[in-house]
């Protein structure tokens, strides 16, 4: 029988190498060994992750590897996820995601929820062409910390300030950080409109959202 | 320098070549009265300075008219595109594209979901296809109210237009899970792409062409991932062009791109209009002998939030450091010029092209330049 550490392995390695099932496999085996899920999706799935976006900063890995890592990462999740204790991640940062209104260009949306799950952050994912007014409803309702908006056109980075507009009138500017990426967008339109960071790729997103929220 | 004293200095310069003399010459390598320049797919921008939508600027042909003759009044933009968009060739296959009423227009649900209807999908007929017939039908009407300006045409990349057809997480991953129907599709992509000039061809005999490949950017694909599912086509595509032309084509590429110019020169692109987060100088350095560059003015720090002098500045560091590529400057911006781009910054663009451009000739640096 494999050892923990030797499963772990397997976890991590499966997500860098993209095995999905490799990774279903060694999951199931690490729950039949009785270890706790936490550790395998920590130091197994996200450490893989973690990897796979060294790799990706590096330039070893382009956006193709890191979608089919995550997919691998995913299988694994669902494998281990149900078997998490209750109060695990009622601590986590939350964070609400998405393509602003008009546009449905995604992909490095779903890389940036992915780098910051993989991080540690609870993301909810409105996904593409999202409704403005949706951003700021869904930071009421989920209390969120911070908001994530992506777009890849000129004709829609307008609708980012048109959400920062409805949180002030919401009252809730102060306690919703805005990080805000995509093609067109920059630090000095970042700083034009008053969003609280603006990150190049992925790999800056979780280190921008960790300086915003004070996480170490 | 405010607006006033821009037309002030706009209205002291004269024309001394049209738009076609002036390439002609700069193509034989004569002196020219000033920096060949153009505006990346101004269409949309050019329809909202004039008071347009986008919407109406695609569906009604008088609208249409007018921002063509506007924009050749008012800017100097000698000839007019009617081609495919990124998306057209996904619309003409099947899949439902959406368009705001002022905006860029999207895929709403690509047609290719699942391989198991690729069978379905045929070679579109730019004569019969829906959506292809009406552009060429358009084509036509404005060659018949334009004699005189030239009109050019183009379609999507390979890869671009692929994901119009199937959505492109899944043919990134197609890369590694399925190379063998990926590469279908790009056959049939390809091939719809060069019905089209053929089409155009047949109708208006040969005229200069381009495509936009947004995908085939290194932010997107690796090198590797280029060179299987990328080079190979667009290298069909620019010989089957130049058979059905006479003349190669010019390309588009958004983003990170150094890493495959040498590809593109060596596939025998003829012109390539680079994005504004690569370096003039170093594209000249590597590919300038072989490959006509373009470029790249900021579209949005600085065309669309930029002041006129910010504009100027920015096509003065351009030609600085491209003007004199051997084969030959075009000044203009690194990507699509953006709706909401203000009319004072493209006034500012074409006088900075003029004044600090005058004397340009191939290979050299303009004389006009500070």
């Amino acid at each position: 029988m494999s050892t923990k550490e030797e499963l772990l392995k397997r976890l991590s390695d499966g997500v860098v190498d993209m095995e999905e099932d490799d990774v279903a496999e060694a999951a199931q085996e690490y729950l039949d060994a009785g270890y706790p899920a936490f550790d395998g999706i920590m130091e197994g799935l996200v450490d893989g992750m973690n990897r796979a976006s060294q790799l990706y900063e590096e330039e070893e890995y382009f956006v193709t590897d890191v979608l089919l890592c995550s997919d691998a990462m995913y299988v694994g999740l669902d494998i281990l996820r149900p078997f998490l204790p209750e109060e695990e991640g009622n601590s986590k940062k939350k964070g609400v995601i998405g393509v602003v209104e008009g546009d449905t260009h995604d992909i490095g949306k779903n890389l940036v929820k992915i780098m910051l799950e993989t991080a540690g952050f609870h993301m909810i994912d409105l996904g593409r062409d999202v409704p403005l007014r949706k951003f700021v409803d869904t930071a009421k309702e989920e209390q969120a910390d911070f908001i994530c908006m992506s777009t890849l056109m000129t004709t829609t980075m307008g609708g980012m300030n048109d959400v920062i507009r409805l949180l002030e009138e919401e009252g809730m500017r102060g306690q919703v950080k805005v990080m805000i990426g995509g093609g067109p967008i920059s630090q000095k339109y970042a700083d034009k409109i008053g969003a609280d960071g603006y990150s190049q790729n992925a790999v800056e997103a979780v280190k921008l959202a960790k300086r915003l929220l004070d996480i170490a | 320098m405010e607006y006033e004293e821009l037309k002030r200095r706009m209205s002291e310069q004269k024309n001394e070549m049209t738009a076609a003399e002036r390439i002609k010459a700069y193509n034989a390598g004569e002196e020219v009265d000033y920096q060949p320049y153009t505006l990346q797919a101004p269409d949309p921008a050019m329809a909202d300075i004039f008071g347009f939508t986008t919407t109406q600027f695609a569906k009604d042909f008088e609208v249409k008219s007018e921002v063509i003759r506007r924009r050749r009044e008012e800017f100097g933009l000698d000839s007019f595109n009617v081609g495919l968009g990124l998306k057209t060739i996904g619309g003409a296959l099947g899949s439902k594209l959406a368009a705001p009423e002022h905006g860029i227009d999207y895929v709403a649900e690509h047609v290719l979901k699942d391989y198991a209807d690729f069978d379905r999908l045929e070679v579109t007929d730019p004569y019969k296809n829906p959506v292809l017939a009406p552009i060429l039908e358009s084509a036509k009407r404005l060659k018949d109210r334009f004699p005189d300006v030239s009109m050019t045409t183009s379609v999507a990349g390979p890869l671009s237009t692929a994901i119009s057809v199937r959505p492109v997480e899944l043919a990134l991953k197609d890369t590694r899970k399925n190379p063998e129907m990926l590469h279908k599709l790009l056959d049939l992509t390809v091939e719809c792409s060069l019905r089209w000039f053929d089409a155009f061809y047949h109708e208006f005999g040969p005229v200069g062409t381009n495509f936009s490949d947004p995908v085939t950017c290194m932010d997107v694909i690796s090198k590797k991932q280029f060179d299987e599912y990328s080079l190979p086509y667009i290298k069909k595509l620019i010989d089957r062009t130049e058979k059905i032309m006479g003349s190669r084509p010019g390309a588009h590429i958004c983003g990170k791109t150094s890493p495959i110019w040498s590809d593109l020169a060596d596939a025998g692109l003829f012109s390539f209009s680079i994005d504004n987060c690569e370096d003039l100088e170093a594209a000249k350095e590597a590919v300038g002998d072989r490959m006509r560059i373009a470029g790249n003015v900021p579209p949005v720090d600085v065309m669309k939030e930029g002041t006129i002098d910010d504009v100027i500045a920015s096509c003065i560091e351009c030609m600085r450091k491209c003007a004199d590529n051997p084969a030959g400057f075009i000044l203009n911006t690194g990507c699509q010029l953006p709706i909401g781009t203000p009319k004072a910054n493209v006034e500012a663009f074409i006088y900075a092209a003029r004044e600090y451009g005058r004397g340009a000739r191939l290979g050299c640096m303009p004389k006009g330049l500070p």
